[in-house]
């Protein structure tokens, strides 16, 4: 039976919220305050043959192919809390709806933050983050996100609530099935715990602004802090090419106690100055805390301009070729008619470009440039998935790059044996089932 | 059998197929004391001679285990259920360091710690250091997704391999992840990675490696007893501070590595503390001058700090001494590896020395104590009769009471065969067949080292027994 007050059915009221691709679910928005009632709607939704989409704060609801079939909401939001904190530990475990910003706050009156960051912190939530392999600049020794998990719950698409991993930061006890969940976008479960392996925050953090007249020399300093002593927490390389074609800059988030974090400030400085750049600025917090928020903001959504169709793309490759791709792109896009920015990460390898497009050109016009471009990043055994474009664009296009991406069948065997059905996000992850 | 041995010779050469008895013997245990022989043991080459052994098995409907160097202690390499062995002796290449992306790509079976010492003078390692490192393989401790002292700060296994190629069970060759550190899609190298080699076996493996500190210091603090050495882990985590590693041993482990090393650890001693930092000098100075004062707070008996290696040497003996030197105090002891969450350290030691006196069985606890992992030995005669049963009760009763304070059932070792009958104590049944799926997505047909982690569903008496007597002897690794 469903609780009407949990729920509303469509299309009397619209909640644009919960909108994926311009289509709205047919059914139902289903809002649930624990993992126990969360469970029981996907169940009944299972049962009825809906398919269903779970949303977390809607900030990544644009990535991914379009839904093929979308008939309920299943919003995570509710299920908001803290369910263990202890300082101590270093590790806690949250409901999946809990905002990034509210457990960061609540982590940071301990001293303590996780290595994960992510556009959007105070609306986007846990589940969306790791669900959407959420993008951010965030490298605490140059780890990978999903490093910082360390068990989870999930509701299977029949219901069933599994757990996987525990609260401790070292286990090998049965298969470490939270692994199948970050980044699938839902596909095979739905995220409703999360549990973190925390670090302490540094007690003193600085971001230094350096500025370089030649690509190559940005990247040349950021293979040398590398190279160094310094263990950046953030490093990325930003290009304006509508402003500079050659000039760009670099931004290097560092911590530490008081001798340790003035000792990388100097090394620091002294391969800037080594590879002539051309000025240094230091930033303090807070405002260095709101500049990484709003660069990563602007490096997912870009920058609308009435004229121009915006889209958001997002690659990896070894950190040695990042230069390498950052050229291919500009040299692929030079000559279109398109603005481009980027922003990239030297020491993890990730790059993202936001593209305007004129809005003259034809649609599939536009799409056969970023075809060519995915050609040659292919070259270099790079990838471009495209996160952010119209919607429209979404049928002539393969948003994930899919040929790029090894061992699809069994990703494919793995959604056919989870989610026989198709009941969870059908169409939307690389294996568009 | 005899028109296999022939097609997999002719897969592998001549002298890389075993199936004499005597040669089969070798095969036919690893660090625990299960012991099951193989059909066949079968040691190639390279990739496809792995993928082609592989479908020679499917066809003949054999089993799979592919081996390491067989340090494991929960019988992960065991041939349970008979089969090939498919031994990676000869995959043992180091195939390719590069330095500017600080990765390495090797084959699985080169030793973990010949990796470090070879990018060493590169000024680069591979983090992941399991005590067995001298002897265990990469392609082991993929399997098991070890630890080792040091993984408190930099994580374990997992954390360390960005991409594998991988031999699935039908003999398909694919890669999960790559050299890159972000791929679209399903991370299969992660859940490949501690599946204990029940979903693929890896031929190629991406790890990451890290710059070697500029500094290095350890510090060994001995208080009177383990709570008041457990207070001060919990202080030094509270202040904020993640050493590089955080051991801790208890009397019963003082007392016998007194004996055997002379340690020279002072009267009185009931817990020492071994807490090393790494880093930049300046963090590493402020660190310890930290650590130094949080410890003072509890009054050590003494505190010794060491930067040289030869000294940070010594003041490790102890510690690495300690398994060997447990001989002294019994014949025999059973190793159980639990892990907790730090701060219900003193409650779960409490609790287990309770279990200690009611049982009779002196129980010594030497910890990861950073991150939690406990590995009390109980100590026990096998030639008395009854002993190892008790034992065994005792083994299962401290899982139960880690699990119970919100722990695991391995920190490193894994289930295998000895402890797949506890995994009921942390997972429901959902949750074991929501895992047990993955060999169904997999398509392993459960011929990839079967009969493991998942319990048996029936208790098999003496077999069960002596997969659990883990009795180790000197050369023991943990």
């Amino acid at each position: 039976m469903w609780d009407l007050a949990l729920t509303y059915k469509m299309p009397n009221q619209r909640d644009i919220s919960v909108r994926v691709d311009g289509i709205d679910p047919s059914v139902a928005v289903e809002n649930p305050s624990n993992a126990l009632e969360l469970s029981s709607r996907l169940e009944e939704s299972s049962a009825e043959g809906h398919a269903v989409i779970p949303i977390g704060g809607g900030t990544r609801l644009e990535v991914g192919g379009a839904p093929s079939k979308y008939d309920v909401a299943l919003k995570i939001g509710k299920l908001n809390s803290i369910v263990s904190h202890n300082p101590a530990d270093l590790t806690c475990t949250v409901e999946a709806g809990i905002t990034l910003e509210k457990l960061r706050s609540v982590l940071s009156e301990h001293g303590q933050f996780l290595a994960i960051d992510s556009p959007f912190p105070d609306q986007a939530t846990i589940g969306g983050v790791i669900a959407s392999n959420a993008p951010g600049f965030l490298k605490w020794q140059l780890a990978h996100p999903r490093d910082s998990v360390i068990g989870m719950e999930v509701a299977l698409p029949n219901g069933t609530l599994i757990k996987s991993g525990g609260q401790v930061v070292k286990n090998v006890s049965g298969y470490d099935m939270a692994r199948l969940h970050i980044g699938a976008f839902g596909n095979l479960g739905v995220i409703t715990k999360v549990s973190f392996k925390l670090t302490p925050k540094p007690v003193r953090e600085a971001t230094l602004d350096i500025e370089f007249d030649e690509i190559s020399l940005a990247y040349d300093f950021a293979q040398e802090v590398y190279k160094s002593y310094v263990m950046p927490l953030s490093l990325i390389c930003s290009h304006d090419f509508e402003k500079s074609s050659t000039g760009c800059k670099s931004l290097v988030r560092i911590g530490g106690r008081e001798r340790a974090l003035k000792r990388q400030i100097d090394l620091i400085r002294e391969i800037g100055r080594r590879n002539h750049s051309t000025s240094i600025e230091i930033i303090e917090q807070p405002e260095s805390d709101r500049l990484w928020i709003d660069v990563l903001n602007q490096s997912v959504k870009g920058v609308d301009s009435g004229e121009y169709i915006k889209i958001n793309t997002r690659s990896s490759c070894t950190p040695s070729e990042v230069e390498h791709a950052v050229r291919i792109i500009w040299s692929s896009l030079e000559n279109t008619g398109c603005l481009l920015s980027i922003n990239s990460e030297p020491g993890f390898g990730a790059i993202f470009c936001n593209i305007r497009f004129p809005g003259t050109q034809l649609r599939d016009e536009s799409i056969g440039v970023i075809q060519k471009l995915r050609e040659s990043l292919h070259e270099i055994e790079s990838w471009l998935i495209v996160e952010d474009l119209p919607t429209e664009w979404k049928s002539g296009l393969d948003v994930w790059d899919r040929d790029q991406i090894s061992s699809i069948k069994l990703m494919e065997s793995l959604k056919a044996t989870y989610d026989p059905d198709f009941v969870l996000s059908p169409g939307r992850f690389v294996t568009f089932q | 059998m005899d028109k296999l041995i022939e097609d997999l010779k002719k897969v592998v050469g001549q002298d890389y197929v075993l199936s004499e008895q005597a040669d089969l013997m070798v095969y036919e245990y690893d660090g625990s004391v299960d012991k099951a022989f193989p059909v066949l043991v079968v040691l190639p080459s390279d990739t496809k001679e792995v993928s082609e052994v592989v479908k020679l098995a499917r066809e003949h409907d054999l089993p799979i285990v592919a081996r390491g160097a067989g340090t494991g202690l929960s019988g992960g390499a065991v041939a349970e259920r008979g089969g090939i062995v498919i031994a990676m002796s000869r995959l043992n290449r180091i195939l390719e360091v590069d330095e500017t992306n600080r990765i390495a790509v090797v084959e699985p079976g080169v030793v973990n710690l010949d990796l470090s010492l070879h990018t060493g003078p590169m000024g680069l390692y591979y983090a992941p250091d399991p005590s067995s490192q001298r002897a265990c393989t990469i392609g082991g401790n993929i399997a098991e997704n070890s630890g080792g002292p040091h993984c408190l700060a930099y994580g374990v296994t997992t954390n360390h391999v960005v991409g594998m190629e991988v031999v699935l069970a039908d003999g398909s060759i694919t890669w999960f992840g790559g050299k890159g550190r972000d791929y679209p899609g399903n991370d299969l190298r992660g859940i490949t990675i501690g599946s204990e080699g029940t979903l693929a076996i890896a031929t190629k493996i991406v790890v990451r490696l890290l710059r070697i500190p500029e500094t290095t210091k350890t510090m060994l603090v001995v208080f009177d007893d383990v709570e008041t050495a457990s207070s001060a882990v919990t202080g030094i985590i509270g202040a904020g501070i993640v050493p590089a590693a955080i051991e801790m041993m208890d009397h019963f482990c003082i007392e016998a590595a007194e004996a055997a090393v002379n340690a020279g650890y002072p009267e009185g001693a009931g817990a020492v503390l071994l807490v090393e930092l790494d880093g930049l000098n300046e963090s590493v100075e402020e660190e310890s001058e930290e650590i130094e004062s949080i410890c003072r707070e509890f009054s050590p008996l003494e505190i010794r700090e060491a930067t040289d290696p030869e000294e940070r040497e010594k003041l490790w003996a102890g510690r690495k001494g300690v398994l060997g030197a447990l001989g002294r105090l019994a014949p025999n002891y059973y190793l159980v590896d639990g892990t907790i969450p730090r701060t219900k350290l003193v409650d779960v030691l409490r609790q287990i020395n309770e279990l200690s006196e009611r049982s009779g069985y002196k129980i010594a606890n030497l910890l990861h104590a950073g991150d939690g992992n406990l590995h009390p030995s109980i100590l026990f005669d096998e030639r008395k009769p009854g002993d190892t049963e008790k034992i065994l009760a005792i083994g299962a009763e401290i899982l139960k009471i880690c699990v119970e304070a919100g722990g695991v059932l391995s920190g490193e070792h894994g289930i295998g065969l000895e402890k797949q009958e506890q995994m009921p104590f942390m997972f429901t049944e959902e949750d074991m067949a929501a895992m047990t799926l993955l060999k169904l997505a997999f398509n392993t047909n459960d011929s990839l080292n079967p009969g493991k982690i998942f319990p048996t569903g029936a208790a098999c008496g003496d077999i069960s027994q002596a997969r659990a007597i883990a009795r180790v002897g000197p050369g023991a690794y943990i």
